[in-house]
């Protein structure tokens, strides 16, 4: 390559660099080098979308690059497992379903990991939300669960350990096990909702930040909200909770959040806590891209987010043995699956 | 010297294995039924197909190689000469070092400068038939190695934030 | 009409300040070298510069990314025609005509159609964009599993009409090798990790970008080193005519607005990108063109439709990013993902929201076009002095990039072993007159193949009806029937009998 393209483009990036550095607050760790978040999900997901929408916030804070690495593949356990390989020193990070992390180990799909190896940090909870295509007959959740029972009703995720296949197999062990519906797996969250949209599928149960829009604009109709209380968003009527139809559903949240691998320097953890509590809990950014979007702004860290995110950790990897499943017992990660 | 219609045929049996053993893989592969999929989403589904076309090709190829490696025509077309095989070798094994061992264990610009420069001395060193062309050509392979793959690296490494192996 | 023409003069006049065209400068220029890279594809590059446009108000990030995504989309065509190794999968097809055109010495030549190919196939789908997106948008939501299935067999039978030396079983075998490349990994429906042969590495797939930099740029290394008569092209003094350039661009007009349309429209589809584009627009082009058996040995035509089909991906991939929230692309996808770090929502709303958002795109896209083609044509003496470098000087330096660039995407030692372990895969087969091109798009497809005929069985609770009685399905089943008939030469002449009878000497397929 030539010298004069070479300095363009050095010219650039450095100017970029310029614009995207912030001013940094005082902190006790001054990090020297660029931080990398793996997102083990492909550009443009919603794990990706919202660690888009936290990494500036970081970036200011810490007044050092953050770089999104994607290193999709294997329902994200080839990202994790690459987070967790990195030399603990507080430089890689990870973004993730809370979930997932925990689960990776039971599902058989990475080696002795746990909720364990990381320091974790919560921003968003997202709830699932039963849609149905605008031109099908279903007006209310009630009709629909008892065609769910005896049709095969074709409905809509982004796979069995998706946020979408988990709430369809929560509702399936809500009415023990008599759901007749048959899951149609999509790649993501997204083309499952277009699915449900287009009337590929008649039903979809992800995440309401992936069906907002297509709510908004009429194309497809939200019965429930899997919550125990109604989802609002912006310009839309309130969605009732699924409580209203089955009332002893057991609701756990859907957790997202960064976490960073145990193991590094102590004040890495004390300053991204410091972080966390001054600037990403009180973020208007994060809370509008919350509100617009349909997720709940729910940001904690340490020992409160780790006990917020056990519920769903522990019904995930309850449902996994319950499907057979679990290559693990989730009884070695000291989760008592009786309980549920 | 390799004939390579010979070779043809090598690797178009190859492919038949390999498309056989796809065929039996996806045949065998575990059909879930204890997640009760749906029994036309088996995952060995596409795989079975797969393995059966190229079964099918690959002895299509197999056939005509043959017919022509019988056909007794020995043209320079048909001919892969053994000083092609030899430098084939000897990138495959320069790169070999550099990708697989060096890149990793050492810090990017030096593996690079080193396989750069050992690359380019290697390869003009046939041509260079004094001392003083060979202490030349040594000057300028070290100039463009350590020059050009520090540019690379710190472009990568500052520009695009790569951290590099 | 005259709404519209106000709402595009108002974008344009907002946009035209002197910042904004610094920023052009810059993200397109940075775009264009992205793209040359081998293995740096347009998706990171959009996705590094959503961080770094953070800070940026609204419309200049945006118009930064749309420059970085038209740039390094074009950027691919130069190292696919100066050195055989396309800079990103969009350029897989540009190689084919392109690097023939080159080693004849016409290297500059080459480029200069390249570029002017990439700014015509952008426009194109920017007069689209503007004029009818809601509409199109609606293409996206008639394609379902059972039409991805046939699109995705569509690009099969592509690959055996790029077989150049062997024999046409060659070219079907490729991209059955691609396809089953693609095979390898966590399954897409069910998450079953198939041959995996017990490497953990192998459970996400095998990447298709260091597969294409291996097969690409590692066997172009090894061929050029060891076939003293595959050499390098000779730079021969070349004078490039503008006049001659824009002559021979007007002659093929036709197949630059066809290659625009198709790769517009590929563009709509979710999930399928400039690749995709690129090959349906050169398969296209082939089958009316009047020089199709040069083809693949250097055929300005092939190069044309190649370029205009990948970039006018761009403004159709947003499409239904804009009007739908639904990535046309992967780059589409992290573009969608600044949009709402800007605080736009990308969706069906947006159209009602703000209205006048797609204008402001139309004139950026228009601003990164009018960018290439300056860039591309000023530019181009300069790309050309690459041939200059002696060839054991420069292929240390590809094999070098070929080693860096898969790395940086994701930062995996692994991908460098299957760059390694492809390079030598593609060379042997090469070496034995297979097409590299039908391996790459059989990667591509794989797994599109793979998972709509299992999606789609699942819909239809294990029936093909579907596939056949759908609309779009049957009209796919057509072509494909056609095509794969028309490659006996046996149809053809019957063919050609009966169409010369009726007084049409046309005969194509």
């Amino acid at each position: 390559m030539n010298r004069t393209a070479v300095n363009a483009l050095l010219a650039g990036t450095t100017l970029a660099f310029a614009m995207g550095a912030g001013a940094a607050v005082a902190a006790d760790w001054q990090p020297d080098r660029p931080i990398n978040i793996i997102v083990p999900w492909a550009a443009g997901g919603s794990t990706d979308q919202v660690t888009r929408v936290v990494a500036p916030l970081l970036e200011a804070a810490l007044g050092t690059p953050i770089v999104i690495v994607n290193q999709p593949g294997a329902s994200g356990s080839i990202g994790t497992g690459e987070a967790l390989k990195a030399p603990r020193d507080g430089y890689t990070w990870t973004a993730n379903a809370i979930a997932n992390n925990a689960t990776y180990a039971i599902s058989g799909m990475l080696e002795d990991t746990s909720i364990d190896d990381y320091r974790i940090y919560l921003h968003v909870a997202n709830v699932p939300v039963v849609s149905v295509n605008a031109d099908s007959e279903y007006q209310d959740f009630a009709t629909l669960l008892e065609d769910l029972k005896t049709k095969e009703i074709t409905v809509g995720t982004a796979g069995a350990t998706s946020s979408g296949g988990m709430a369809l197999s929560a509702i399936n062990d809500a009415v023990e096990g008599g759901l007749a519906a048959r899951m149609v797996t999509y790649d993501g969250g997204a083309p499952a909702v277009l699915a449900a949209a287009s009337g590929e599928v008649v039903v979809t149960t992800q995440l309401a930040v992936e069906q907002t829009e297509q709510i908004r604009a009429g194309m497809i109709r939200p019965l429930t909200v899997l919550s125990d209380t109604p989802l609002t968003v912006e310009g839309l009527d309130p969605v009732p909770p699924i409580t209203d139809f089955i009332p002893d559903f057991p609701v756990a949240a859907d957790y997202f959040g960064v976490f960073i691998p145990v193991g590094g320097p102590q004040e890495v953890y004390d300053t991204v806590d410091k972080i966390w509590a001054e600037k990403i809990m009180t973020s208007p950014e994060l809370q509008a891209y919350a509100n617009a979007g349909g997720a709940v702004f729910a940001p904690s860290y340490g020992d409160e987010a780790y006990n917020r995110a056990m519920p769903v950790v522990i019904h995930e990897a309850c449902a996994l043995k319950g499907r057979g499943e679990a290559v693990r017992d989730p009884a070695d990660f000291g989760i008592d699956c009786a309980a549920e | 010297m390799i004939d390579k219609r010979i070779l043809d045929s090598a690797v178009a049996a190859i492919l038949m294995a390999i498309g056989l053993a796809m065929l039996w893989g996806g045949a065998t592969m575990d059909r879930l039924e204890i997640r009760r999929i749906h029994p036309a989403s088996i995952p060995g589904l596409v795989p079975m197909f797969l393995g059966a076309a190229i079964f099918i090709l690959a002895f299509v190829i197999f056939r005509v190689s043959r017919r022509q490696a019988r056909a007794d025509t020995d043209d320079a077309e048909n001919r892969v000469l053994s000083g092609e095989v030899r430098s084939f070798a000897v990138v495959v094994l320069l790169a070999a070092i550099y990708a697989l061992v060096l890149v990793g264990t050492l810090h990017f610009w030096l593996a690079s400068s080193l396989f750069v420069f050992t690359f380019i001395m290697v390869a003009e060193w046939p041509r260079l038939g004094t001392q003083t062309a060979r202490l030349k050509s040594a000057a300028a392979a070290a100039a463009v190695a350590v020059i050009v793959t520090g540019a690379i690296s710190y472009m990568f490494e500052q520009g695009f934030l790569v951290r590099l192996p | 009409m005259t709404a519209t023409l106000d709402a595009l003069a108002n974008a344009f006049v907002s946009m035209a300040t002197p910042t904004m065209m610094f920023h052009v400068v810059w993200a397109t220029l940075l775009g264009i070298f992205v793209g040359a890279l081998p293995g740096l594809t347009a998706t990171m590059g959009v996705a590094l510069m959503t961080t770094l446009t953070y800070s940026l108000d609204r419309d200049a990030a945006v118009l930064v990314l749309i420059c970085m995504y038209v740039g390094a989309i074009y950027g691919g065509s130069r190292s696919a025609i100066l050195l055989n190794i396309p800079g990103t999968p969009a350029s897989a097809a540009t190689s084919l005509d392109g690097f023939p055109l080159a080693k004849q010495g016409k290297a500059g030549f080459a480029m200069g159609i390249a570029t002017l190919g990439s700014a015509l196939g952008t426009l194109v789908g920017i007069v689209l964009l503007v004029l009818i997106a809601p509409p199109l948008a609606q293409v996206a939501l008639k394609f379902g599993s059972f039409e991805f299935f046939w699109l995705a067999l569509f690009g099969i039978v592509i690959s055996g009409q790029l077989t150049k030396a062997g024999h046409p079983a060659k070219g079907y075998l490729a991209g059955f090798i691609g396809l089953s490349v693609a095979m390898i990994g966590a399954d897409g429906i069910h998450s079953h990790v198939r041959f995996n042969f017990g490497v953990t590495d192998m459970n996400g797939g095998i990447g298709l970008i260091p597969a294409m930099v291996g097969a690409f740029g590692f066997a172009e290394v090894l061929f050029t080193m060891s076939r003293p008569d595959a050499t390098l092209v000779q730079p021969k003094p070349e004078k490039i005519d503008f006049g001659a350039l824009w002559g021979r661009i007007w002659a093929y007009r036709r197949t630059v607005v066809q290659s625009g349309v198709i790769g517009t429209f590929i563009g709509i589809i979710p999930g399928v990108g400039e690749d995709i584009g690129a090959w349906a627009s050169y398969a296209a082009a082939k089958q009316h063109s009047k020089e199709r058996d040069q083809f693949g040995e250097g055929s300005c035509e092939g190069l044309t439709a190649a370029e205009t089909g990948n970039s006018a991906v761009v403004p159709g991939s947003l499409i239904p990013s804009l009007t739908l929230g639904v990535p046309g692309s992967a780059a589409a996808a992290v573009l969608i993902a600044a949009l709402y770090i800007h605080g736009i929502r990308p969706g069906p709303m947006i159209m009602i929201d703000q209205p006048t958002f797609i204008y402001s795109i139309a004139v950026m896209l228009t601003f990164a076009t009018i960018a290439i083609g300056v860039f591309g044509l000023l530019l181009t003496p300069v790309f050309v002095q690459v041939l200059r470098v002696p060839r054991n000087y420069l292929m240390p330096i590809v094999f070098t990039m070929c080693v860096i660039g898969p790395f940086a995407l994701t930062q995996r030692v692994f991908d460098i072993w299957v760059m390694f372990v492809f390079g030598i895969i593609g060379y042997v087969l090469r070496r034995l007159d297979y097409p590299m091109a039908p391996l790459v798009l059989g990667i591509i497809l794989g797994d599109l193949l793979d998972k709509s005929l299992r999606r789609g069985l699942t819909l239809s609770n294990g029936s093909l009806e579907p596939f056949f009685t759908r609309p779009i399905s049957a009209g796919f089943a057509v072509v494909i029937v056609v095509t794969v008939l028309f490659s006996f030469p046996a149809v053809r002449r019957w063919w050609a009998g009966l169409t010369r009878r009726g007084g049409n000497a046309s005969g194509r397929a």
